[in-house]
């Protein structure tokens, strides 16, 4: 990697001779060839592991036999641990299940674990009998503390008393922390040659994937998801990675079971108080030698793309996250364009590419189409990806049980959006006693506590026990901070829906909940001039009030709608915050520091936990690579549908051609299809037509990776991720049209109509500047509609396939009537429109080589006289 | 390192010659850089800090990741980010400001593991602003200096100051509280901000310090807040940017990125030329030429910001409140921190010093000139671990270098346009939208508003001063009357404010029968029983818009095509006048005297 400048000036001046004759692409170096995964067809390897035939080796051999004279034997000896999938394993979740575990024993004091349960953890390990302790990813600084897991339980120390009989004093003394004089398991990385005391630098709570607490009900049988890490997320484990030896590193899945006896065989549950629980560390010997030890079979994490290339910038919808890291890894590769990629929200993704600046990127990710009022440059439209916006869930009572489905109306989702269930309202007090006056606003009187009380919901998720999942389950949905497309279509769908129209306009509903009446009034604004808004307001007006005691100027930190309820930073943050339980409901903590750092008393972050309640807008590609459930949402045809391949794929199918170009497909509110999942989403790529051949040759390569290759679903670099739908024929024959279209020779032949609201088709640049009342496509006061004579757009044609190169399609006659689509969604509505440039091509150039001729023979004309030979009459 | 240097300056003698040749260079290098892929040696490592800069962290964060490069960054305020930084919990802080700046009684002690700063983007803090004038969202908003202190100081109450209105001739300002939202966490906004005050406002700001019990009154990352006041407190720049954007009539001070999130305007600040300046990327960047950076490397603030020159950068297209971020990096193998950190660490760096500025503008950033980005280089150099990154400034893809490698320009300053007329003080003012909102204000009042009065009769929207930069054209409302608009660029609006209708024609001519009436009956506020909005309000028979307006397409400043008009212009002039020059030139020694052939 490292080029002395030297050897690089030396490089230049050897390929400067070269390029002069060879061209610039000549001399770009070969690059190896790429190593990227095998197509992957997700063979079905899960595995099941019976604890009794012992510790299974990377060689699927037994490397440690049970003993059935321990006395732990019996409480594992019927244990079975399914993991659901062992081969060909990335950054991904994976489900475990089992059976014959000793049912979790909570104390009757708390809610601590007294006995029975599993605990589950990563590990490195490249030898065959497995991984050692010191290689696995345990106690994560910051988790919450002995209050939720007794003594050492959660933790890599080891105690010495209850004593493990596996822990001599010479083992005992190499344990020695002495920076805190106590014992613990210290960690070694496997990027590093010497372990470390204190893991925080490789890992703390938040990128931690342990879990702690795998509950185990009454009939023995339990299960979680949990997320593997890659070398590059984990970079401490280095799974997946190529060795020096060119092996890939497998890594392991190590589960812990926990019965009901201590390492010294005491049996905690024969205590007569009922106070004993299990206190020592997973990976104390005795505990680690019961384990069962999972051999993951990494696939390659695959290449990544050069660092130092300059890239081809690409900007927008969140939606294309796992996507674009997806393609970009396989784009690169043989020297091909490095594409940068700009998370943004639609309209900056919009104003970006139509804009126009140089330097901007020029593509841009949008659910919506490209239109004047975003900028003046010509942008042409490629549909790219297909997913759903989700709502996800993680509902997991203390027990572990685990609820799999969800079913939410608009109104229910409008309501979570809307802060109506008092909890959402900081600072408003609970609910008076039977009896008293409510001092609360009168509005919210009748409202519930949280979503899980509402009569409405519990009606639909009977399932769902709201004395079970209340303690948490406040502030439950948690909505990305970004404006979006994608936002917009969930109020549109909520809005088409007449219940909760009418309840968002103030009538109660059946059960005399009633909406929050300022965020009522904002999206009744909406309903009735027929718009949406691309982001969920909040009531900012709560907030709770807290006096400082030792500030000396009286500050009071304020603890509002926007902390509360604060927002995400993406479909993919909302997914992952759910799936640890992250909950919004922060705890005032009279110890803790205050953001300003003045004085004590604040809110505290909530810790990540093994159950509660939680709900997240994101996608349906986030919500399958965190492992958690997308609720079914009722469609407008009256069913419950989720963002299952065949809901999505119906979904697409019902959406209707655009208000401002039509092959931009927007959602159907009112489709009438009852297997369609109601919040589809088709991303499309929007180009800006006038750009540098290059950047034009290399976007138009993204778009038929797009349509190729990208759409073939895996997990390989270039490969289409769980969770996105496949794009259907008409569609990728669309995107190859366009790609086809951005590399055409002569600028001229580009298509007009490619931009939304039409342009004149008399072939001249208008004239900036000058007199423009009769310029092209303006006829504004006569037809009402300026720009409506959209020549129709060749891409949208191509739909059966019958134009598959579409960038031949012929210029359309001008100003047209033809547009069979509106120019907006209101008729009435006059919009206004600029006209967009027309590239004029070389005939903007006659003029100035005329003249040139002209002036030339001008200037030549009378020196050619006089010093010529003299007329005769001189 | 000194060979390096030497290297790096011997790539630029060259770069400085033949610029054809230096493209070549350019061209080559890059596409020779070692462009194959590879597994990537990353660690992961992690950073807190600033949320003034964290739009641009997150983007590099992510872009990264196709590298095979997990970074993780918590947004947590700039005071935290130093704190953890000292107390060893990340591997990099994001800082607006240094340690041990002195902030009332507050001590900000630098930390005991080793440390440098590293400029990593530049940016504008905006006075983001939710302002509506009846229906009519404002996304023009001119202030000054002063204005701006005296709303955050909370002497200023109301939209319809005069001091306000003075800023904003063509407004119809509305009777309506002003909420001033400030930080409620330590912070760096609240210290870049604040420590412009104490620089350019030092009266309004000591008074409102003094009042807050403050001794002494100092920049600070606290904002202090008068009990009882209006004034909200949010954390985190999505906590105000996110409260401004649902209260009417709340104002804040935010990284300008937040206003174009939040699809809100930003208000354009008087600058010491006398223009009101938006902080777009090119204001930004001519701002900060005049940054002086302390460039002495054996101060312990190297390369830390001194910006009393840029609020006073007398340079037209100057945003006053410009201002640099700075990555707090380790140069100790301490806290954690390995070789390996270093080299991730330095790459991530070298990737956004460079390519990763090229992210800046679309975001709402300014990238770094190149200066501080040579500067940058030697602090990367400082990571252990980071020795063997590939430093490459020939290659480095910041979209603020000229080709010729002079590292005194900054081709985003030199190419950033000047600001129309219409942004001087005076009686008109641009409508042109700004921020996130791009829609155009139309007036709505104000006395002194020029042009041809057009509210009883649907007159003529004209006049309005020399708006070059794409003025709006305003039918006004009339009786049926037939008004016409005209437009230069923006989108063009009907309204009925009833006020002064104003635009000016330089692109094209709109027309349409207006058909709306007026009732005429105000609005008035039923707190202050004041007028608010406009003169009346619009129950027309149907459509509010008296003019149909049509923009032709926009014009975006100078281009080819002017240029080809532009020179087939002189050619036309050389051929009508040059015959009869040449003739006069070669006349004398061949012609008679007074006799053109």
């Amino acid at each position: 990697m490292k080029v002395s400048p030297a050897l690089r000036i030396r490089t230049v001046s050897a390929a400067l001779a070269l390029v002069a004759g060879a061209g610039l692409l000549a001399c770009q170096p070969a690059t190896p060839p790429a190593n990227a995964a095998t197509a992957d067809d997700l063979s079905d390897s899960a595995r099941t592991y019976a604890w009794s035939e012992g510790i299974v080796g990377a060689d699927d051999s037994i490397v440690a036999p049970r003993d059935p004279d321990h006395p732990m034997y019996e409480d594992f000896a019927d244990l079975e641990v399914t993991v659901s999938q062992t081969e060909d394993v990335r950054a991904q979740s994976v489900q475990v299940t089992w059976s014959g575990g000793v049912p979790t024993v909570i104390t009757s004091g708390g809610n601590q674990p007294a006995a029975g349960y599993l605990q589950l953890m990563q590990c490195w390990g490249d030898e065959n009998a497995g991984p050692d302790p010191e290689t696995c990813v345990w106690g994560a600084d910051g988790l919450p503390g002995t209050a939720s897991m007794p003594g050492d339980t959660g933790l890599r120390s080891l105690a010495t008393a209850p004593a493990d009989p596996l822990l001599d004093e010479d083992t005992l003394a190499g344990y020695l922390d002495p920076t805190i004089n106590r014992h613990r398991v210290p960690f070694l990385a496997a990027s590093a040659d010497e372990p470390v005391w204190d893991p925080v630098s490789y890992y703390d709570r938040w990128t931690t994937n342990e879990f702690r607490l795998g509950m185990t009900r009454a009939d023995g049988t339990g299960e979680r998801h949990f997320t593997l890490q890659d070398g590059t997320e984990a970079s401490h484990l280095g799974c997946g990675r190529t060795l020096e030896d060119g092996e890939v590193r497998d890594c392991w899945l190590v589960v812990v079971p926990r019965g009901t006896h201590e390492v010294d065989g005491f049996a905690v549950t024969d205590d007569p108080t009922g106070t004993s629980m299990l206190r020592t560390s997973p990976l104390s010997p005795t505990n680690w030698a019961q384990r069962i030890q999972v051999r993951l079979d990494f696939a390659p994490i695959g290449l990544f793309c050069p660092i130092e290339a300059a890239q081809r910038p690409t900007i927008g919808s969140d939606f294309m996250g796992a996507a674009m890291y997806s393609w970009q890894r396989a784009l690169c590769a043989d020297d091909g364009a490095v594409y940068g990629f700009t998370p943004a929200g639609d309209s900056t993704a919009r104003e970006t590419v139509a804009g126009g600046l140089p330097g901007n990127p020029g593509l841009g990710f949008t659910s919506a189409p490209v239109t004047e009022s975003d900028g003046p440059a010509p942008v042409v439209h490629a549909p790219v990806a297909i997913s759903g916006l989700a709502i996800g869930f993680n509902l997991v009572a203390p027990d572990g049980e685990r609820i799999d489905e969800l079913r939410l109306t608009p109104l229910l989702v409008a309501k979570l959006l809307t802060q109506t269930y008092w909890r959402d309202l900081p600072g408003l007090p609970a609910p008076p006693p039977a009896g008293q006056p409510d001092e609360r606003p009168e509005w919210i009187r009748a409202n519930p506590e949280t979503v899980l009380d509402d009569p409405g919901f519990q009606q639909l998720n009977p399932d769902v026990d709201p004395g079970v999942f209340r303690l948490h389950a406040s502030n439950l949905l948690k909505v990305p901070v970004e404006p979006s497309d994608a936002v917009r279509d969930l109020w549109r769908w909520i809005f088409h829906d007449e219940e909760a129209a009418a309840w968002l306009r103030g009538e109660p509903d059946e059960n005399g909940i009633r909406v929050n009446p300022v965020l009522g009034e904002v999206l009744t604004g909406h309903l009735e001039a027929g718009t949406a808004p691309d982001f969920v307001p909040r009531d900012v007006e709560y907030c709770f009030e807290v006096l400082s005691e030792e500030d000396e100027s009286a500050r009071r930190p304020r603890y509002c709608s926007l902390d509360l309820l604060p927002y995400t930073n993406g479909f993919e943050d909302g997914a992952r915050r759910n799936s640890i339980f992250e909950t919004n409901f922060w705890a005032y903590d009279p110890n803790a520091v205050p953001p300003s750092g003045q004085g004590r008393g604040w809110y505290s972050r909530p810790e990540p936990r093994p159950s509660g309640a939680a709900l997240t807008i994101t996608d349906s590609v986030s919500a399958a690579q965190y492992g958690i459930g997308t609720a079914a949402l009722l469609n407008a045809a009256g069913e419950f549908v989720a963002p299952t391949e065949a809901g999505i794929a119906a979904g697409v199918e019902a959406m209707l051609p655009g208000d401002e170009i039509e092959s931009v497909l927007q959602v159907d509110p009112e489709a009438a299809d009852p297997a369609a999942y109601p919040l589809p989403a088709v991303t499309y790529a929007a180009v800006r037509v006038e750009q540098e051949d290059e950047a034009l040759a290399d976007y138009s390569t993204f778009l038929e990776h797009a349509a190729g290759a990208g759409q073939t679903p895996g997990w390989s670099p270039g490969e289409l991720p769980e969770g996105y739908l496949p794009l259907p024929e008409y569609m990728r024959e669309q995107t190859l049209a366009v790609a086809a279209q951005l590399v055409q020779e002569d600028p001229v032949e580009k298509p007009p109509g490619l931009t939304p609201g039409g342009r004149g088709e008399d072939g001249e640049d208008p004239p900036p500047g000058g007199d423009a009342s009769g310029g092209p496509g303006s006829d504004p006061a006569g037809n009402g509609a300026p720009g409506s004579g959209d020549a129709p757009d060749p891409a949208s044609l191509s739909p059966a396939g019958d134009d598959p190169t579409g960038g031949t399609a012929p210029p359309a006659p001008g100003g047209g009537t033809e547009n069979p689509a509106p120019p907006s969604g209101d008729d009435d509505v006059l919009v206004a429109q600029s006209t967009p440039g027309e590239p004029v091509g070389p005939m903007q150039y006659a003029l100035l080589v005329v003249l040139i001729v002209g002036l030339a023979g001008a200037l030549a004309g009378p020196a050619l006289l006089r010093l010529g030979p003299r007329a005769p009459a001189g | 390192m000194t060979s390096r240097r030497r290297g790096r300056a011997l790539v630029l003698r060259w770069a400085g010659g033949l610029l054809a040749v230096a493209l070549i260079v350019q061209t080559v290098l890059t596409g020779a850089a070692p462009g194959a892929r590879a597994e990537g040696s990353y660690v992961t490592i992690s950073g807190s800090g600033s949320t003034w800069s964290q739009n641009a962290v997150e983007a590099w964060r992510r872009n990264v990741e196709q590298f095979g490069m997990t970074v993780n960054f918590a947004g947590n305020g700039s005071s935290r980010g130093r704190a953890e930084f000292r107390e060893g919990t990340v591997d990099f802080g994001v800082s607006e400001i240094p340690y041990g700046i002195r902030d009332g009684n507050n001590e900000d002690p630098p930390p005991s593991r080793a440390y440098a700063y590293m400029p990593i983007v530049a940016g504008g803090t905006s006075i983001m602003y939710n302002l509506t004038i009846g229906a009519q969202r404002v996304t023009n908003l001119r202030l000054s200096g002063a204005t701006i202190a005296r709303i955050f100081t909370g002497q200023i109450t109301h939209w319809n100051d005069p001091a306000i209105r003075e800023d904003n001739p063509q407004l119809n300002l509305p009777a309506i509280q002003i909420v001033p939202v400030v930080r409620s966490d330590g912070s760096g906004t609240s210290a870049q901000f604040t420590a412009w005050m104490v620089s350019e406002q030092t009266d309004i700001w000591n008074a409102y310090c003094a009042a807050a019990g403050r001794n002494p009154c100092t920049q600070t990352s606290n904002y202090p807040v008068l009990p009882g006041s209006a004034f909200i407190s949010q954390s985190g720049s999505n906590g105000v940017a996110g409260y401004v954007s649902q209260a009417a009539g709340a104002i804040t001070y935010v990284e300008y990125s937040y206003a174009i999130n939040q699809g809100f305007p930003v208000a354009k600040v008087l600058n010491d030329a006398g223009y009101y300046i938006e902080p777009t990327p090119e204001a930004v960047a001519v701002a900060l030429l005049r940054a002086e950076i302390n460039d002495n490397a054996a101060s312990v603030n190297y390369l830390t910001q001194d910006l009393t020159n840029v609020y006073r950068n007398a340079d037209p297209r100057s945003y006053p409140i410009s201002s640099y971020s700075y990555m707090i990096l380790p140069t100790e193998l301490e806290s954690g921190f390995t070789e390996q950190k270093g080299y991730t660490l330095g790459t991530f760096a070298q990737h956004f010093l460079c390519e990763g500025q090229q992210q800046a503008p679309a975001l709402g950033y300014s990238p770094l000139p190149i200066n501080l980005v040579l500067a940058g280089f030697d602090q990367v150099e400082r990571i252990p671990g980071a020795q063997d990154v590939d430093i490459n400034v020939a290659a480095c893809n910041n979209p603020t270098f000229s080709s010729d490698g002079d590292s005194t320009t900054n081709v985003l300053a030199e190419n950033a346009p000047y600001p129309p007329d219409c942004d001087r003080p005076g009686s008109v003012q641009c409508s042109t939208g700004t921020g996130g909102a791009p829609g155009d204000t139309p007036p709505s009042g104000g006395a002194e508003g020029g042009g041809t009065e057009g509210g009883g009769d649907g007159g003529t929207g004209g006049g309005g001063g020399g708006d070059g930069g794409g003025g709006a054209a305003t039918g006004a409302d009339g009786g049926g009357g037939t008004a016409t608009g005209t437009d230069t660029g923006g989108a063009a609006t009907g309204t009925d404010a009833g006020g002064t209708a104003s635009g000016t024609d330089a692109g094209g001519t709109a027309s349409g029968a207006a058909d709306g009436t007026d009732t005429g009956a105000p609005v008035i506020d039923p707190e202050t029983g004041e007028v608010i909005g406009g003169d009346g309000t619009d129950a027309g028979g149907g459509q509010n818009v008296s003019a149909v307006p049509v923009s032709l397409q926009a014009s975006s400043g100078w281009r080819f095509q002017h240029t080809l008009m532009a020179l087939a212009g002189l050619l036309l002039l050389g051929v009508v006048i040059g015959p009869p020059l040449i003739t006069r030139l070669l006349g004398p020694r061949n012609a008679t005297p007074g006799r053109t052939p």
